[in-house]
């Protein structure tokens, strides 16, 4: 006989391990009021233990080795589409960065596909992610000496900067953020701030396994989700469930419906049920960082946090805005890694030039200007899990082109000695695979989405997705959290609660 | 670890003087020298010394030779076959009086590659991208693997790909540098992760900024939603 549960959720990430926890803490068996059997399922591993930020556990504090390098990793395992994979998810491999969305962002969402997340309403759920990430502005002592010269330039160029917003505790300043796990419990992410919850309240935490597929049969016209089917130590075997929630990301959750029979006919082998939305609608962050070389140090070597002022140049009708970065920071924060400086496009080729520069690799630092509210490209997930996007619309590459522009100019103003050159073609990056949105949106109907705005698939009972592929638009990251926080509470309101 | 022998500033001085042997002859070193039909790792480790060059006092990859760095570059060279090495070795007979790469002084191998990153080496198109290709992936695992610190690079992991701490350390300290070996993070001044002292220096001085010490994820307690 299969293991039956009330909850399954697969997936144990900004979306799962915050449904885990809260569901088990709030929810109740709607009929009996009895606690609810509830199961987390994550492909990778479970680096168990309680938190205690500012030190660490030792169960991280051994995995995470913080070697920075091209041939170490602390992926200690991956998603087939890049991210990371383990109880915590993507939020043990994210950077920390926390600017909760906007009340234009939830106008756009709005307005998008016609979801009800208002800013007041969703004003409980950011009030839950700020205290429990424990979201806070970068305090001016950690920064660096180019940080504060990004703020005065750009105040004297016209700009008013905003300080950053971070989710961290007792964070020692390491700078290994953006590419390692945090080896101190101080980075906030799933595991060490929700998964402990979910543990004194039950829930059976089961890592190390992959769901091959949804159990979907059809009833009448739609169809139910009854369970999964699961590979553990080599053994595949079914689990049932009243209630299945897909908390996957926004690329795993889209595969991992094809292949169980839900999505676009085109994608999908033995198709149950079609929704054309599905694996649709993906957008993400665009971005293009340029480089200064600067006389004297930048970065410190003592203390250093990532990012610490942005400003905003406005678009047309407050559409394609740019939201420029400061990353002057200390290494480990997305291209400041020694290896990864060497290499970058400020490099000189070879030689004694190249080893004198590598010297003064604090004299080095980045902006980071990012194309947001946009609304020309949108991608989808392939049958096989790639992500398709055309970034290089003429618009957005024009607008690319003009924040590199003033993040050129904001690093002359700042005493920049030579910079990018931002004649050059360039190729729009993108955050990655984490870093999206969209792939299972949510909206008012099957017409334009996979998900009401109660997480409930509209097409298949008892089905719930909650990762950041259900944010109509805008990257994921603190956003999936911040949304997911809502989804408890909608899910516990509807479906775990006595009457 | 530290052996009964061995200093910093010993192993510099013999560094100083092994370079200055060689950088003053400019010949390939007898052990790297190619035989008949190009070697590709010859190739490789000269360009690497062109890359990062030796001064006395101040070492470079062909310091690195004695530890295998060029066996550690091929195995992850991608898109540069022993062709396109072929080619690159010999296409500077054009400009510098019949002598391959390997024959050319230090100066002349410098040169020649910035006539590559140029443009100005090469018959025609294809040539031309053969070689910047040779040049630019080389540079990069060259760069890459250097700056990350070869050979004190990487942590030893177990078959299930996880850190295997040191034997005693309840700290749990992982960082791979030693002072046994001058390598690239020594060169530019790079902590890498950070040692246990460094910690607790780190965390008194944050204390004084921004600190929890008791906090708890059970602390705050969310209300249970109410239906409608």
């Amino acid at each position: 006989m299969p293991e039956h549960y009330d909850v399954l959720i697969v997936g144990a990430g900004m979306g799962g391990g915050i449904l885990a926890a809260r569901i088990a803490e709030h929810g109740v068996n709607a009929r009996t009021g009895e606690k609810l059997k509830i199961a987390l399922i994550d492909m990778g591993p479970y680096l168990k233990g309680d938190p205690r930020p500012g030190y660490g556990n030792p169960a991280r504090r051994a995995v995470y080795s913080n070697v920075p390098g091209v041939d170490d990793t602390n992926f200690v395992s991956s998603t087939p589409w890049g991210t990371s994979a383990g109880i915590g998810g993507q939020s043990l491999h994210w950077g920390a960065d926390a600017d909760l969305p906007s009340e234009e962002d939830h106008e756009d969402w709005i307005s998008e596909t016609g979801v009800d997340w208002t800013y007041e309403k969703l004003t409980d759920a950011r009030n839950e992610i700020t205290e429990m990430f424990h979201i806070q502005p970068v305090p001016e002592a950690v920064m660096c000496p180019g940080s504060l010269k990004f703020r005065d330039a750009v105040i004297a160029m016209g700009y008013t900067p905003r300080r950053n917003h971070r989710a961290v505790l007792n964070c020692i300043e390491c700078g290994h953020c953006a590419e390692n796990g945090c080896r101190y419990d101080s980075k906030s992410g799933i595991l060490v701030r929700y998964i402990p919850i979910a543990e004194r309240n039950g829930v059976e935490i089961l890592p190390n396994t992959w769901v091959e597929k949804v159990l979907i049969e059809k009833k009448g016209a739609g169809a139910v989700a009854k369970g999964v089917v699961y590979t553990r130590a080599g053994k595949t075997e079914q689990a049932t469930a009243d209630h299945v929630m897909l908390c996957c990301n926004s690329t795993g959750t889209s595969v991992l419906l094809y292949k169980s029979g839900y999505g676009p006919k085109e994608k999908v082998k033995d198709l149950i049920v079609e929704n054309v939305h599905v694996g649709k609608h993906t957008t993400m962050s665009l971005q293009n960082a340029v480089w200064g070389v600067f006389d004297e140090p930048v970065k410190r070597r003592d203390l250093a946090w990532g990012s610490s002022f942005r400003i905003q140049d406005r678009g047309p009708n407050g559409y394609l805005n740019l939201d420029i970065n400061d990353l002057i920071s200390f290494h480990g924060f997305i291209g400041n890694y020694l290896y990864q400086l060497a290499v970058n496009e400020v490099s000189p080729e070879f030689g004694k030039e190249h080893k004198e520069y590598m010297k003064k690799w604090m004299h080095l630092g980045a902006i980071n200007p990012h194309v947001e509210r946009q609304r020309l490209v949108s991608g989808e997930v392939s049958a096989t899990g790639q992500h398709i996007i055309n970034r290089n619309h003429p618009e957005i590459l024009k607008r690319a082109q003009e924040g590199r522009e003033i993040a050129r100019a904001i690093l002359l103003k700042m005493g920049a000695k030579r910079t990018s050159d931002i004649t050059k073609p360039f190729d729009i990056g993108s955050t990655p695979a984490g870093g999206t949105s969209g792939g299972c949106r949510a909206g008012k109907d099957r017409s334009n989405s996979v998900v009401n705005s109660d997480f409930e698939c509209h097409d298949i009972e008892n089905l719930y997705i909650c990762d950041n592929g259900v944010v109509p638009t805008g990257a994921g990251g603190i956003i999936t959290a911040f949304v997911s926080c809502h989804a408890w509470r909608r899910i516990v309101a509807n479906h775990f609660s006595r009457a | 670890m530290e052996t009964e022998n061995s200093s910093r500033r010993g192993f510099l001085k013999t560094v100083a003087v092994t370079t200055a042997a060689v950088a003053a002859s400019g010949a390939v070193p007898a052990h790297l020298a190619a035989a008949p039909g190009v070697d590709r790792k010859t190739v490789v480790a000269v360009l690497g010394d062109t890359l990062i060059p030796s001064e006395p006092g101040d070492p470079g990859y062909k310091d690195l030779e004695s530890h295998g760095i060029t066996d550690e570059v091929l195995k992850a060279l991608p898109g540069v076959s022993d062709a396109d090495v072929e080619l690159f070795n010999e296409k500077s007979k054009e400009k510098f009086g019949g002598k391959s790469f390997l024959d050319l002084s230090g100066a002349q191998r410098a040169e020649y590659l910035h006539q590559i990153i140029a443009g100005s080496a090469g018959s025609d198109a294809k040539e031309k991208e053969t070689l910047q290709r040779v040049y630019r992936n080389t540079r990069r695992r060259v760069m890459t693997l250097y700056y990350s610190n070869f050979p004190e690079h990487q942590w030893p992991r177990g078959k299930d790909g996880f850190p295997i701490p040191k034997p005693g350390d309840l700290h749990q300290i992982m960082n791979p540098n030693t002072k046994q070996l001058v390598t690239a993070w020594d060169q530019v001044g790079y902590p890498g992760p950070l040692t246990w002292e460094e910690e607790e220096r780190r965390r008194n001085v944050v204390k004084k900024i921004h600190w929890h010490e008791n906090w708890s994820p059970i602390d705050y307690q969310a209300e249970t939603p109410k239906k409608g």
